[in-house]
């Protein structure tokens, strides 16, 4: 399958390695990976600041770049719900053709689960593994059950799925499940005071899972949380799903 | 650039104790509204039916409003309109002086906090006594409220029991919440015995029959409402449900969502006065037809005040209630500051969230809280005005590819220098409390490039 | 222009009329049991006696009273029970204030909700309203014919009986969590009681 990458911005600059790693598991998943390497930005911080002119300004270049892929995969799931959910939302979307675009874009797990259907792409991982789900991949993109519905039932999410997949990965959830990291973009520096509390507080809950590693799919909020374990020399180290997957086994 | 609620949540909880000791509370609430969600195998349907029928209602409120008016009249009722907090504080005033009554009990109502009702009063001679305990409490300590439901949350018992001491002549080093609610008993016992007028608010209007409905824990809204000769209702004009059979509907949903009970231990539904006595319903708009007319967010005028959102904000529960210097805070709170009135202090709260979504998750009326908040953003406080210059510039940069490359590398070049702490450093709030990370080394658009060079 | 016919015309200015009114809920139909009536009243902080056969519900009344310690019982005039010397009836035409030192109050209960433990019971003159409120201890007497299984259930029950009058719906003691855990006994009674009386 063909499959268009998109490389947040934010990914490209600081954290590239969750970048390859991507590109490394499409194409042991049996995909052809076409990088546009002109892209940019799709915006989400100029939609979460409420700059609707700049914001549809760089949704246009965005799905103008991306226009006639067959799908396009993310590793990022705030990405993806800033154009497949907030897009529309906020009217920055011109037509059908790019309606139909913004479905066709995946945040990686879940192209991997829902669309090839190939959650195992034979990784290895032999440690224990802290899985902090994103609060737009839970909320909005559907990637598992928030802890506010377990009660409706429902089953595991793509990127629970397809770490469970990993060989020799011993998979734990915090206590809390799911409260924010406290990342929330623009958020991390306008109330840096709460969000560094609400980064700790995360890591604490990691940490008394015992995990070795802490991972998502958002290295937005990796950094975040790894900010603040540099700071305060201790919890679970980050590590983004995609590097995970494309660890260990076969090439 | 650093909003004024992160300041202020410092200053309300300036330790990990204290700050610890709120968030517990708030989370626990949280909790338990998981808990008795679970045990209702219905417990989603009964959101949906909930959030249509509240949808239902504003689409065709007119109506509502008038037929209430109608039902409530004909049970005996006397119904006033107060378009502003100011006619609402006279109305409710001139009922008080009319009849002479200078000793009145008021149960909970966010809706008479809203209108500055208390002050009102007695700086025209009328005392007023908050019944509800944790009402009861920031009243002596001359504060406002910090939660909807529970208001006092914010203060510990060693706290209560100094002020009990001071107010109402509880003993000394008295910290045991047993007997310091058996002193405020007491004192409030008195009150209702002698008071000459009752406020209460009002959880649902009925539409069909216009009755009343009060949920109360505490029996505070019944004493106030059953002994005095004089009822007076405040009632904001968004919270009418059309039938009796909508009611068990939200009753089943309101305690749970708030506090993890199947129901408060108290649920009364008032048609007209009984034999010999008045009731007054105050319908108030104070914003609320302002907000209604916004297409974007009039679905916020659904909420039933459960608190939920509240309980599950990772933001409220580290601010607490009167770092957002609103009436109603939390996430419900910062929707609604903006769409009730123009120039508001709350217009900047959409900003203070950093939109996880889950007060959308447990609104029991399902209120798309989060997604309200984003599009409050673009509206305000901006407006229709330009957003700021480092907004513009960064946007102008990540349009043209090149000039975007060329920032990528000198941010990285810099990274040394922006890593440390110094005055005006464009990095600095990111650097409270967290480090850079380690140097990215080449963007990833170089590395991918270079791999292909190399072949496979 | 009037305030009312100012704030009438905004809103209907501001209507949509779209959105349609979704029809009747349908909630899922169990049994009535009184072990989940019980439950639910448990954990409100209250306690249910029986069911117990007709000719025992004067005596457990007075045994629950007495548990309570000493004081005024009173009972409301629609309690189809007789307690004898025990207790008086609440004359409906007292004024309210009169009743402040009503130690245990009994009165009948309408209805009650399984999946919650509420029972309803009728508003009717000041005097009877106030005398579940103004008690140490409150007594409700109910048969288990009176029993269905959710609110939904209990408001077509109410309807039913009542045609459509004030009434309360009464879960449990009153309670309050506001200075740091739960107290019971806030402002009204301190204890409830259910005595569930047997077909």
């Amino acid at each position: 399958m063909d499959v268009a990458l998109f490389i947040p911005c934010y990914v490209d600059q600081l954290a590239p390695g969750v970048g390859l790693a991507t590109v490394d598991v499409l194409e042991r998943a049996g995909c052809r990976v076409h990088y546009d390497p002109d892209q940019t930005c799709c915006g989400q911080p100029f939609v979460t600041a409420g700059a609707w002119r700049e914001a549809k300004r760089l949704a246009a270049l965005h799905l103008d770049r991306f226009a006639g892929a067959e799908a396009v995969v993310c590793p990022s799931a705030s990405c993806v719900a800033t154009v497949r959910v907030r897009y529309e939302k906020l009217g920055l979307l011109d037509g059908a053709a790019a309606r139909e675009l913004c479905d066709r874009t995946y945040e990686l797990t879940e192209f991997l689960t829902r669309v090839l259907r190939c959650p195992n792409v034979g990784a290895r991982f032999p440690h224990r593994v802290a899985l902090m789900q994103s609060c737009h991949g839970l909320r909005d993109l559907d990637l598992g059950v928030p802890s506010e519905l377990r009660h409706a039932g429902g089953e595991n999410g793509p990127t629970e799925t397809v770490l469970h997949e990993v060989d020799r990965l011993d998979l734990v959830h915090p206590e809390p499940r799911d409260e924010c990291c406290g990342f929330g973009g623009l958020f991390s520096v306008q109330l840096p005071g709460i969000s560094t509390r609400m980064g700790r507080a995360r890591l604490d809950a990691l940490e008394a899972t015992g995990a070795e590693y802490v991972t998502g799919t958002d290295a937005s909020c990796l950094l975040h949380l790894g900010g603040v374990r540099d700071r305060d020399g201790r919890g679970p180290k980050p590590i983004h799903v995609a590097e995970i997957l494309a660890s260990g086994g076969s090439g | 650039m650093r909003h004024a609620l992160d300041a202020a949540a410092l200053e309300s909880f300036p330790d990990d104790a204290s700050l610890g000791k709120h968030f517990d509370a708030v989370s626990d609430l949280r909790l338990r509204r998981d808990a008795a969600a679970a045990r209702v195998v219905d417990f989603e349907a009964l959101r949906t039916h909930a959030a249509s029928i509240k949808r239902h209602t504003l689409d065709h409120l007119d109506s509502y409003l008038a037929r209430f008016e109608e039902r409530a009249q004909e049970a005996g009722c006397t119904v006033h309109w107060a378009v502003d907090a100011e006619e609402h504080n006279r109305i409710v005033h001139g009922i008080l002086a009319e009849r002479g009554v200078r000793h009145v009990v008021k149960s909970k109502s966010m809706l008479t906090e809203e209108c500055g009702l208390n002050p009102f009063l007695e700086s025209r001679g009328i005392e007023v006594a908050d019944t509800d305990l944790g009402e009861r409490i920031v009243q002596l300590g001359r504060e406002a409220p910090s939660h909807i439901v529970v208001p006092a949350i914010h203060r510990s018992r060693e706290y209560v029991g100094e002020l009990f001491h001071r107010t109402l002549g509880s003993p000394p080093d008295e910290t045991d919440p047993a007997a310091l609610s058996a002193v405020a008993r007491r004192d409030l016992r008195r009150r209702f015995l002698q008071a000459e007028a009752g406020i209460t608010g009002v959880n649902f209007g009925i539409a069909e029959t216009g009755a009343l409905v009060v949920c109360t824990n505490e029996g505070n809204a019944d004493l106030g409402m059953h002994l005095p000769p004089v009822h007076i209702a405040c009632m904001g004009i968004e919270k009418l449900i059309p039938r009796v059979e909508d009611l068990p509907v939200f009753l089943r949903l309101l305690a749970r969502s708030a506090t993890g009970q199947a129901i408060t231990a108290y649920t009364t539904v008032v048609r007209g006065p009984r034999p010999g006595a008045e009731l007054h319903v105050v319908l108030v708009d104070n914003g609320r037809t302002r907000l209604l007319s916004d297409p974007e967010h009039r679905d916020a005028l659904a909420c039933i005040r459960c608190g939920a959102c509240l309980n599950t904000c990772p933001v409220y529960r580290r601010a607490g209630g009167h770092a957002y210097g609103q009436t109603v805070a939390g996430p419900i709170g910062s929707v609604l500051a903006p769409g009730f009135r123009e120039d508001t202090p709350g217009r900047t709260l959409p900003f203070a969230s950093s939109l996880c979504g889950s007060c959308s998750a447990v609104c029991p009326v399902k209120i798309d809280l989060h997604e309200q908040l984003l599009l409050w953003r673009t509206r305000t406080p901006f407006g229709a005005a330009r957003a700021p210059l480092g907004a513009r510039l960064a946007a102008r940069i990540l349009a043209r590819p090149r000039l975007y490359r060329l920032t990528g590398r000198l941010a990285r070049g810099l990274w040394p220098i922006l890593s440390k702490r110094w005055p005006g450093n464009p990095v600095g709030a990111w650097l409270e409390g967290r480090a850079l990370p380690p140097h990215p080394g080449t963007s990833f658009r170089t590395r991918l490039a270079g791999r292909k060079e190399r072949g496979p | 222009m009037t305030t009312r016919e100012r704030i009438l015309g905004a809103v209907t200015r501001a209507c949509s009329r779209t959105r349609v009114y979704p029809g009747p809920y349908a909630s899922p139909t169990t049994e009535p049991l009184a072990s989940d009536f019980g439950r639910a009243i448990r954990e409100a902080g209250g306690r249910m006696e029986g069911p117990v056969p007709h000719g025992d519900v004067p005596s457990t009344i007075l045994s629950v009273c007495r548990l309570q310690g000493t004081g005024p019982v009173r009972v409301t005039p629609d309690l189809d029970v007789d307690l004898g010397s025990h207790a008086s009836t609440v004359d409906p035409d007292a004024v309210p204030a009169s009743l402040d030192d009503t130690h245990v109050c009994v009165a009948r209960g309408l209805v009650g909700v399984c999946e919650n433990g509420a029972v309803a019971l009728p508003l009717e003159s000041g005097a009877l309203r106030a005398a579940p409120f103004l008690c140490e201890h409150l007594v409700l007497v109910l048969g288990v014919a009176d029993l269905v299984s959710d609110l939904h259930a209990g408001f077509v029950r109410l309807l039913d009986r009542r045609s459509e009058g004030s009434h309360i719906w009464i879960s449990g003691p009153s309670k309050t969590a506001d200075i740091e855990e739960l107290v019971f006994g806030a402002h009204g009674p301190r204890t409830l009681t259910v005595v569930l009386v047997a077909d």
